[in-house]
């Protein structure tokens, strides 16, 4: 998991982690995460080939004539490895100073 | 808008380049994503992606949306390309491979037959020896019909009927 540990994941694990079992969209995440969407959008195919993320596509009939988004689900596996990512970003100092993070 | 960028407008002192900037970015962000969206592959999920996601955004982050996507796009699109194709050319060796290990047992057969019909052919000359092998693949082809032969080049047959010979020499 090493490679994973940056900031901009850890920003990013927060804000799915947030609502584990709901559907993300890609500007949510960019928002709640702070990040660029040049930062976010790589992150979160990574995840999605790790299988940590799962994806789907809005139905096309519900969009009111937009095109359909795509969403991201959390899957068993990224809730383990993000919860995980985050337990240690609170303990780390380095993310804790960046996210304000409790030093408990 | 972010203060450091106002620098880059005070650049831009020609009115010709600002006007097409603000008409780019400012009321056909979806027009220039597209294209910059189009150094991705074409059935990359990228593609349909952002140009949703970019109608989702509120008008005035657009343009920041779009120049972001396009910093993007240029280093992994290509990338990404070039990746798939190096995929396609491996997968299309392994083809290749499979292709070779059905011909084998033709090619022994062969090389039984050349052996039986003309002995060691080692010590032949190489104008010979090659004559021989061809002859062998040419007998082969019209004997037989179609066979996992007919894939291949005559050089392919004659380097692989070689390399059977040698072997049985080796034995």
């Amino acid at each position: 998991m090493g490679r994973y540990r940056t900031e901009n994941l850890v920003r990013i694990a927060v804000a799915l982690m947030a609502d584990q079992m709901g559907q993300h969209w890609g500007y949510d995440i960019i928002q709640r995460s702070g990040l660029r969407s040049g930062v976010v959008y790589p992150n979160l195919r990574k995840l999605l080939q790790d299988g940590w993320l799962a994806d789907g596509w809005e139905d096309p009939e519900t969009t009111g004539g937009r095109p359909p988004r795509r969403y991201y689900t959390l899957t068993d596996l990224g809730r383990r490895k993000l919860g995980a990512l985050i337990d240690e970003a609170r303990i780390d100092p380095r993310f804790a100073a960046a996210f304000g993070f409790g030093m408990a | 808008m972010p203060t450091e960028l106002a620098p880059l407008f005070h650049a831009v002192e020609d009115w010709r380049t600002y006007v097409i900037l603000v008409l780019a970015f400012g009321f056909f962000p979806g027009f220039v994503l597209r294209l910059f969206l189009l150094l991705y592959p074409k059935d990359d999920e990228r593609r349909p992606e952002l140009i949703a996601e970019v109608y989702v955004l509120p008008r005035w982050k657009r343009w920041l949306f779009v120049s972001e996507q396009m910093e993007t796009a240029i280093f992994e699109g290509p990338a990404e390309r070039r990746r798939r194709r190096r995929e396609r050319v491996a997968l299309r060796g392994s083809d290749r491979a499979g292709e070779v290990d059905a011909a084998l047992p033709g090619v022994e057969r062969v090389a039984e037959r050349i052996i039986r019909k003309h002995g060691d052919i080692s010590n032949f000359n190489q104008v010979k020896y090659i004559r021989i092998i061809r002859k062998a693949i040419a007998d082969e082809l019209h004997d037989l019909g179609p066979n996992p032969f007919l894939n291949f080049s005559e050089l392919e047959l004659v380097t692989a009927l070689d390399d059977a010979l040698a072997k049985r020499r080796a034995r």
